[in-house]
């Protein structure tokens, strides 16, 4: 057991450090990234910051050769998280399709799904969505609606999708529409530009920020058949492998950390840090972010040893909510001025981010869930 | 990084938890209702002893993850052993073995209440500006009976510290890493135990026709409770391989503060049961219950955290 | 809405507090460990005919309203002297209601004098809040009920006379329409007490039954007619369930001894002993709140179980407050602060476990269904 970065994961760090340091402008907090990586100023930002991030070769590193990654183990990859997402994410959401997209492509496309995509995710051209979720579909996914129907040329996709980040300001939707019949079985995934003619997406301003919530409406949008990916009505194993990626594939917790010393910083200045019931609030954030951290590091070990994923994401995802909240209690208990539109960029982009982590990606309580029955083996109740 | 143990550790901790297994039943209070108040494991002393498992810390090849891995697996026994203060604290502070049982104490406890000091053959002192190890021979030590499950002594008077071995003013940070490492250990453990034998009672215990546990309100607690105890293990065992002060803070406050929920959680859980000195519970939550005021609770932890973290202008 | 007491109910209790005053500190954390001090002082309370404050006056009660039921238990909880006793309460009033002419001429009078002590026998090994679960027989023969089973957790059966016993005579599965009321003789042959002991230092009991004769006129009721008097006797008793100064005792122990050893110089110990001054206040309210629901069955039902709720938690998280602040001398258990929170740990389930509760608010209170 050993819990040390190696030489080559240091150097990793060291030059994500100081290209961030090049790249992000000063204000970055205050005038990019207050409201969160689909803000519209930070979107902007992220297609310049992605072409310098692919000309490093530091997009896919811990993919295979073949796709123009370097196969670089799975803790490089939590390295770059941890590094994006406390500056507040600033590939946007090119992150989902090293995450997730480009690996169910490469496990599930044919060749020549992965020739149009991969390369592409792996220059940083492409910012993706995520059309899954449904107005009576949150948890309970497999009870979405959205139909593709087959014809002569592909699919025609007909109903709507919601809750769909980056949406308005993206290239490409991973999207999942029903062939055949309900439930999981006809579940089917398909990869489509944002643009195509008849899709309309419509923003929804939301409580975390303006910028981030779509809903997107489908009528008779055609698509080839090549953009479906996989199977008709076999897309659930697909799914099933993304959202295991997609729960902890942001470093949330190096986030809160990160708050937590500019917190700090803040306390320090208005001479509230010597308070013990403040410090002992601190410390107990702390150790929630650190604790998220170490249970994280066990997921990416398994990962890195190439193990089937276990029940410790369940775990993982539900101690880095906790650690969100907890920071963010903090701040909102002692700072709240700081979190307006003439606060703090970064406390305000960590308050907000906080609120929806609990729902976000699989609620709090279905990691609870998860817990009870993959973790523990408790009976299903009735 | 790499958080598997190595094969070398893997042969220790079976070997280890191969040992525990057998010393995992406990006499119960019977018919004449008189509590037992805890139950020493002195076979499985013996048996570590033979094995030579207390000096795992000061083996060639091995050191304080090894001696850690110690410390946690024999915590989780219903029985108690004091491993943390003879296999970890002890020969990692003074580069020796120690006669065991260890027992460490702050100055200001030590007319209190101290844990294993009633057995100890050596004790640990911090005077907060020095380190004091003294033998117990010739000490004056009252046995407390509680309900805590651990043995405790307290000093009737304090003893001549000029005249004890001093480990000097720099002992005294590397004193309470390694306390605050142990503490986190032993909890850790404790934890795990309880929620392990609450997990299989309430698959077991039905109501209204089905498991307990198949209520999502049990299940959300007890799923909520082994995230925290998985935490506090890997933060122990963390603070264990660097042996830095700021993890060493952070594991004892995670494990002082996971403490009342799990305790109330598994009590509840199992019922009036759970209730009876008859049932095995409380053998590890009472002396969670005491684990969780060691070294002046987790307000002094949390201040080490921060002073170990935000101590700059 | 009137927020007072009226002068009538003032004069009531300051009668109380004169009378409690020499009984002080009885039953160290109202479990009564001294059993011939706690009969004396309940033949003293039948002397003043306060046992029996809320009954009927045609049965011997004073006919008074839940109100002065609920100032003496307070106070006595404050005191820490006593709880209100099985036989007055349940026993006594589930007799009125349902019994015959002859019961009540039996057993009313020993009761309000406070000669006979009663201990509960509803939970059994397999059966605690599933209550209707339970399988201990009584079979009807000539000679009466013939029982067979067993019961666990019977606080006090050890000291008490008799047992106010819950079984089942109907078919084996029919569940809570199966169910009768008998009154069982402790020291009936056949009839075997296991003490065992428990965390707090006390006892409670397990008996064995093997062929216990029960005579037929010492069921209550109906034959299987016993959980709509079960239900009945639990709203009788709402307003005395928790009271309120329980928690309010258990507070300024807590306060006291923390004065008394100057941790309240400390700043964190003062917020937290300011925060639980505010839940003992919730707590009050929520007493407040069943008093005011009586009559109306289901917001009796949903504040009662708010309370004890409330209550429970607070009282342990006075406790472990304590615990916390302590020096370690508080946690031996020399001193009276970690015996409260061992005490208080059995609170969130005995009576109805705390999810039980939770559960009833949930259901009736919030309408949401399981
Ligand atoms: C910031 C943010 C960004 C998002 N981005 C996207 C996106 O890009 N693309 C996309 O497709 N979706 C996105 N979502 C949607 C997200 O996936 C859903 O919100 C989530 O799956 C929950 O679904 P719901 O909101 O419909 O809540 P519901 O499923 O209606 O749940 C409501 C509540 O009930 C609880 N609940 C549900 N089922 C159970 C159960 N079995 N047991 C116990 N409790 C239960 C939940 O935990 C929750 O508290 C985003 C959400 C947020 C907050
Ligand atoms: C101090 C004390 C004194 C007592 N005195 C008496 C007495 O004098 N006479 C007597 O008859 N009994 C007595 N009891 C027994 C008491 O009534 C039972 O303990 C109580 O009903 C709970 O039953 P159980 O202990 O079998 O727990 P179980 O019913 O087995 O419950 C185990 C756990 O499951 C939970 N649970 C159960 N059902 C649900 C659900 N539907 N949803 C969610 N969670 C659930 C419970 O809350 C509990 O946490 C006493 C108990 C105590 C602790």
């Amino acid at each position: 057991m050993d819990f040390a970065w190696t030489e080559s994961e240091q150097a990793y760090r060291a030059e994500l450090v100081s290209l961030l340091e090049q790249q992000l402008p000063p204000d970055w907090w205050d005038a990019y990234a207050y409201d969160g990586p689909a803000g519209p100023e930070l979107m902007v930002h992220a297609r310049r910051f992605n072409a310098e991030l692919a000309q490093r070769n530091l997009v896919v590193r811990h993919w295979p050769r073949a796709y123009g990654g370097q196969e670089a183990s799975a803790w490089s990859q939590i390295i770059l998280s941890e590094e994006m997402w406390s500056n507040g994410e600033p590939r946007s959401s090119l992150y989902l399709g090293a995450n997730w997209a480009g690996p169910a492509i490469m496990k599930f496309g044919t060749e020549a799904q992965k020739q149009r995509y991969l390369r592409p995710i792996a220059d940083g051209k492409l910012l993706w969505c995520q059309g899954f979720s449904e107005p009576e579909a949150g948890t309970d996914l497999a009870n979405m609606k959205t139909r593709a129907e087959p014809d002569a040329d592909g699919y025609v996709i007909n109903g709507s999708k919601v809750w769909t980040s980056y949406a308005s300001r993206a290239d490409i939707m991973f999207l999942l529409a029903r062939v055949g019949g309900s439930g999981k079985g006809g579940v089917s995934c398909f990869i489509l530009p944002v643009n195509s003619p008849g899709m309309e997406v419509r923003p929804i301003p939301a409580i975390h920020s303006p910028h981030d919530f779509n809903e997107v409406f489908f009528t008779d949008v055609r698509v080839p058949a090549d953009a479906l990916l996989g199977e008709p009505g076999k897309g659930w194993d697909i799914v099933t492998t993304i959202l295991h990626y997609e729960r902890i594939g942001a470093a949330r917790y190096e986030f809160s950390r990160r708050t937590l010393d500019r917190v700090v910083a803040h306390l320090k200045q208005r001479g509230l840090f010597d308070d013990p019931t403040v410090q002992a609030e601190l410390a107990t954030a702390l150790a929630a972010t650190e604790a998220a951290r170490l249970l994280t590091y066990v997921v990416i070990d398994g990962r890195a040893k190439e193990r089937p994923p276990g029940p410790d994401t369940y775990v993982a995802r539900y101690a880095m909510v906790q650690a969100d909240h907890a920071v963010a209690n903090i701040a909102s208990t002692y700072l709240s001025d700081l979190l307006t539109e003439q606060g703090d960029g970064m406390l305000r982009s960590h308050f907000t981010s906080a609120i929806t982590a609990g729902i976000a990606a699989g609620a709090a309580e279905v990691q609870l869930n998860m817990i009870s029955g993959r973790y523990l083996g408790l009976p299903r109740g009735a | 990084m790499d958080l598997e143990l190595t094969s070398d550790q893997r042969a220790i901790h079976d070997a280890i938890v191969q040992m525990v297994s057998n010393h995992m039943d406990v006499p119960r209070s019977g018919a004449t209702l008189k509590p037992v108040e805890y139950c020493y494991a002195d076979q499985l002393d013996r048996d570590l002893a033979e094995g030579e498992f207390f000096s795992l810390a000061l083996t060639e090849g091995c050191g304080a993850l090894e001696a850690a891995l110690l410390v946690y697996e024999t915590g989780r026994s219903p029985l108690v052993l004091e491993t943390a203060g003879a296999a970890f604290i002890g020969p990692l502070l003074t580069g020796r073995d120690l006669p065991r049982p260890v027992a460490v104490a702050r100055l200001e406890d030590l007319t209190r209440a101290v844990r294993f000091l009633d057995r100890a053959r050596t004790l640990i002192v911090d005077l907060g500006d020095d380190v004091a190890v003294l033998s117990t021979d010739g000490l004056a030590v009252e046995p407390i009976h509680s309900m805590f499950a651990y043995p405790l002594g307290r000093l009737m008077t304090l003893p001549d510290f000029t005249a004890a071995e001093r480990l000097g003013a720099a002992a005294v940070p590397r004193l309470r890493r390694l306390w605050r490492v142990g503490l986190a250990l032993e909890t850790a453990a404790a934890l795990q135990a309880a929620v392990d034998f609450t997990t299989a009672y309430v698959k077991d215990r039905l109501v209204f026709g089905r498991p307990v546990g198949s209520y999502q309100a049990v299940q959300h607690r007890l799923s909520a409770d082994i995230q925290r105890v998985r935490a506090v293990y890997w933060l122990a065992l963390k603070a264990a391989w660097s042996g830095g002060d700021q993890d060493a803070a952070l594991a004892a406050l995670y494990a002082q503060q996971a403490i009342t929920p799990i305790n109330y959680d598994t009590h509840q859980f199992n019922g009036a049961l759970g209730m009876t000195l008859e049932h095995t519970l409380h053998f590890w939550t009472f002396r969670l219950r005491l684990l969780q005021g060691e070294m002046g609770g987790a307000r002094t932890q949390a201040a080490a955290t921060v002073a170990a973290t935000w101590a700059g202008a | 809405m009137q927020l007072a007491y009226s002068s009538a109910e003032r004069a009531f209790l300051a009668e109380v507090r004169a009378f409690l005053a020499p009984w002080r500190g009885l039953g160290q954390y109202l479990q009564g460990r001294d059993h011939a001090g706690l009969r004396a002082f309940y033949k003293a309370l039948g002397v003043k005919n306060w046992l029996s404050l809320g009954w009927p006056v045609d049965h011997g009660g004073r006919g008074l309203p839940p109100i002065y039921e609920f100032l003496l238990w307070d106070e006595m909880a404050h005191a820490r002297i006593a709880r209100p006793p099985l036989s007055a309460g349940i026993v006594a009033k589930t007799i009125i209601r349902y019994g015959t002419d002859a019961q009540k001429a039996r057993w009313l009078e020993p009761i309000r004098t406070g000669e006979l002590m009663f201990s509960l026998g509803y939970s059994e090994p397999e059966a605690g809040s599933d209550l209707a679960s339970l399988r201990t027989r009584a079979e009807l023969g000539p000679e009466g009920y013939r029982i067979n089973g067993t019961k666990i957790w019977s606080s006090s059966a050890q000291d008490s006379d008799y047992l106010w016993l819950l079984c089942r005579t109907g078919e084996v599965a029919s569940r809570a329409a199966g169910l009768s009321l008998l009154i069982v003789d402790l020291r009936a042959p056949g009839l075997r007490i296991r003490p065992m002991a428990k965390m707090s230092g006390n006892v409670f009991c397990e008996l064995f039954f093997d062929d216990v004769i029960v005579p037929v006129d010492q069921r209550i009721g109906p034959q299987d007619g016993a959980w709509k008097m079960m239900n009945a006797s639990l709203a009788d008793e709402r307003h005395v369930q928790f009271p309120p100064k329980r928690v309010l005792a258990d507070y300024e122990t807590v306060r006291d001894w923390a004065m008394a050893h100057g941790l309240d110089r400390d700043p964190v110990v003062r917020e937290r002993l300011a925060e639980l001054a505010v839940d003992v206040l919730e707590c009050q309210a929520h007493a407040l709140r069943v008093l005011t629901a009586q009559g109306d069955d289901v917001r009796a039902s949903i504040a009662a179980a708010a309370n004890k709720r409330a209550s429970t938690d607070t009282i342990q998280a006075i406790a472990r407050a304590a615990m916390d602040f302590g020096i370690p001398a508080a946690l031996t258990t020399a001193a009276p602060i970690e015996q409260l929170w061992r005490q208080t740990l059995e609170e969130s389930l005995g009576g109805g476990t705390t999810e039980i509760m939770t559960s009833i608010i949930a259901r009736q209170g919030l309408g949401l269904k399981a």
